[in-house]
């Protein structure tokens, strides 16, 4: 056909960029912001990994330090983890995954790019007119009353980017319930779809909470009273439950995409039908749901009354159940299957690895006697950058190396991004599973001075952090290089079902020469019409 | 629900992404009950630190919701209600295809809506002056208590942001109004009616929640 010559990125205009409404410009407008936050976090990283080479502290002042982990905390979290999976692979791949044209609201979608990068000026603004040192949390009284430095700019970036949450959030939902092709019930829908779904739900009913306690702290900043103000009778108790309340859900925000990414490769590389496919997406369903019902457990040891920590630390032993649920199901998918390894199939196994140790020690972290030894800990800090960087990264990374070839037409070099995840794999292994140790010994979080017994394990952790940089860098290099060098990868180099596969790479501006009808549930892999795409032996040898 | 009470629209050309305008419509009314969840959780917080607190100082409550104009809130009640009864109206017009009733009713509501936020603005001022704006001057009867300045903390971020959602209905409310009159290219049709009626519903809702939190505790004394 003449008209596969014209894609979404044919126009090259500056203009046609900064005022598109295709949720697949958009999604990559993303992708270009969140890998420069990702820099900006990841240099603040790189700081406290360096400082941290020598237990007392020579490099850096306190002050500096605590800013460095405010900015890296602020900045990871909402500026990259949020957004990651479902502004960048979810804007690009929701529409199409459901033969959709587009998003239910276009210009809603832009709006919220614009959101993101007028919250995200607020927040850089804070960072180079001198920072915060309150850590990503914001605890009143220290952030409403006693902190220097920019904490309204700081909570007015974070209040503007979740809006821009909330406007996903929304239009995902909404593009998933009414703008499904014919023929595609819910369960036909790619498990993709799903855990976005349950992402979505939590956008948008956790972020509101957040954004008004924001503002309530802002006021108090700005008034000198407000309801969590002792003086008043108020309970700075009281911002820590509000604060919680979103951010163990978004949490899930951060780790429930992945999931669905993992759950496309792992079928795509084994070629068979996910194990137990409504158990993986009911499991979505409930981690969105009692997601919302453990964020006592942040709070163990703040005085909060002890019987509500037992039933938070039940609920929090709950939780992990539908997590458990997936990672046997993905396993079980693997298993007799026809393992074809490659890129992403490297990243969901180092996911299936490095999520499973993460969430094991969160057991013990929601167990109350134990957390009352492992409270504000390294062992805190390995635990969740097992799930959020061990998990949520390596499945952002898996998804742009899986969808690369849909969303630019061109592969990538396979031996470099092979190298690449076997870096990122080992590197973050040495950077953080020393800091299990570090925390079990004592050495608590958010201190640059410590003593000197823990050198040893903190100089491998900052080396293992310079093996995981390097690791980082090297995909940005080979994959803006495949963009002009890469060999085309025609429509689809996996043999994937899914309807993203069904159109050419890059995709047309409206998705597809015309209106897909599905027949069959998905990942119908080895059925009739799917075996004769499967990959040849030549495809293999690779 | 009547099938389709309005003849198929000729004014509101289907947006690219969608099928047809049933589909459309559908997805902008679920679009507005979503953003609506958010809302309810948007006020949902300064709620719970107004149930919290209430619950700590049931005494300091009493007091302070007696130096609340109750007169002017219930006034403003009966406007909002009122108003929500002629958006009904203006929302059904639309629907028999009566664009100029539609607007018409509109144009009340809107007017309801700026004399809720004038009652508001006189009660602000009235309490101001009685010394019961939260800070360095709050004081009830001469006393600075603090119970009751977190009882007036509350209030005033609580019916602040309230008023601001009336603030903003009422500017929707104004455009609609304007873009019903030029009949233009694209006026706005029943769906976006309904939908800014739903929104217009949920502030009148808030507000009853509002009033008795506010004013009618301890009254009945």
């Amino acid at each position: 056909m003449t008209s596969t010559q014209s894609h979404y990125l044919s126009d090259h205009s500056v203009r046609s960029w900064l005022l598109t409404t295709d949720h697949k410009r958009i999604g990559l407008l993303y992708m270009v912001s969140i890998t420069l936050f990702f820099l900006i976090g990841g240099s603040a990283a790189t700081f406290m990994r360096i400082e941290l080479l020598h237990p007392q502290g020579t490099l850096l002042t306190s002050t500096t330090y605590n800013k460095l982990f405010t900015i890296h905390g602020v900045v990871m979290v909402w500026f990259f983890l949020i957004p990651s999976i479902p502004t960048v692979l979810g804007n690009f791949l929701v529409p199409m995954m459901i033969g959709a044209r587009d998003v239910a609201f276009p210009r809603l979608n832009l709006a919220s790019w614009y959101l993101f990068i007028a919250g995200g000026i607020c927040a850089l603004w804070a960072i180079v007119s001198g920072g915060i040192d309150t850590g990503w949390t914001f605890y009143t009284p220290y952030s409403s009353t006693y902190a220097n430095g920019h904490v309204l700019a700081m909570a007015a970036g974070i209040f503007i980017a979740g809006f821009s949450s909330i406007a996903t959030g929304l239009n995902f939902i909404v593009t998933i319930h009414k703008m499904r092709v014919p023929g595609l019930t819910w369960f036909r829908l790619p498990l993709f779809i799903w855990s976005l779904y349950a992402t979505s739900i939590i956008l948008v009913l956790a972020t509101p909470v957040l954004a008004i306690t924001l503002v309530l702290m802002s006021l108090e900043r700005v008034l000198g009273i407000g309801i969590f103000d002792p003086a008043l009778g108020g309970d700075p108790l009281l911002f820590q439950h509000l604060f919680w309340f979103y951010s163990h859900p978004a949490v899930y925000i951060m780790i429930l995409p992945g999931m669905g990414v993992i759950s496309e490769i792992i079928a795509c590389f084994s070629r068979k039908r996910i194990f137990g496919y409504k158990f993986v997406a009911y499991a979505s369903m409930a981690i969105a749901v009692i997601g919302f019902l453990v964020w006592g457990h942040h709070m163990f040891v703040s005085s909060q009354s002890v019987y509500a920590g037992m039933i938070f630390s039940i609920l929090s032993f709950l939780v992990s159940v539908p997590s458990a649920i997936k990672v046997f199901n993905w396993t079980a998918t693997l298993y007799r299957g026809s393992i074809w390894l490659r890129t992403p199939l490297l990243y969901a196994l180092g996911f299936l690895g490095l999520f499973t140790i993460g969430g094991l020690t969160g057991l013990f972290l929601a167990a109350l006697a134990v957390d009352v030894h492992l409270t504000d800990t390294y062992f805190v800090i390995a635990h969740f950058h097992y799930i959020m960087v061990g998990g949520m990264v390596m499945a952002y990374l898996g998804g742009l190396h899986y969808w690369w070839p849909k969303i630019t037409g061109r592969m990538y070099s396979e031996g470099l991004a092979r190298f690449s995840a076997l870096l990122i794999f080992a590197g973050f292994n040495l950077t953080f599973f020393p800091q299990f140790l570090l925390g079990y010994l004592g050495m608590p979080r958010r201190y640059h001075v410590y003593a000197p017994e823990f050198q040893m394990l903190n100089v491998l952790s900052t080396a293992g952090a310079s093996i995981l940089a390097l690791g980082y860098i090297l995909p940005l290099i080979y994959l803006l290089w495949s963009l002009r060098y890469g060999a085309p990868a025609g429509d689809n180099p996996w043999s994937a079902t899914g309807l993203e596969w069904k159109t050419p790479s890059p995709p047309p501006t409206s998705n597809f020469e015309s209106m897909p009808v599905v027949t069959e549930e998905a990942y119908a892999y080895g059925s009739s019409d799917t075996t004769e795409e499967s990959p040849t032996s030549a495809t293999y040898a690779t | 629900m009547p099938p389709e009470l309005a003849p198929a629209a000729p004014h509101s050309p289907v947006a690219h992404q969608f099928n047809d305008a049933g589909q459309q419509r559908e997805a902008a009314t679920l679009g507005m009950w979503v953003f609506l969840a958010t809302e309810v959780l948007f006020f949902g917080a300064m709620f719970l630190g107004y149930t919290v607190y209430r619950v700590s100082y049931p005494e300091a409550w009493v007091e302070a919701s007696r130096h609340t104009l109750v007169w002017i809130g219930g006034i403003n009640t009966g406007v909002l209600l009122i108003s929500s009864f002629i958006m009904v109206l203006g929302v059904h017009a639309m629907e028999l295809g009566n664009p100029r009733t539609a607007r018409r009713c509109l144009i009340y509501t809107a007017a309801l809506g700026v004399l809720f936020l004038i009652f508001k603005g006189f009660e602000y001022r009235t309490e101001i002056m009685e010394g019961l704006l939260p800070g360095a001057h709050f004081q009830i009867e001469g006393v600075r208590r603090p119970h009751e300045e977190m009882f007036f903390y509350l209030y005033f971020t609580l019916t602040g942001v309230h008023a601001l959602h009336v603030l903003i209905g009422v500017v929707m409310l104004g455009i609609f109004v304007i873009r019903l009159r030029a009949q233009g290219s694209n006026p706005p049709n029943a769906t976006a009616v309904d939908l800014l009626g739903l929104y217009w519903h949920f502030v009148d809702i808030v507000w009853v929640f509002l009033f008795p939190l506010i004013y009618l505790v301890g009254r009945h004394v």
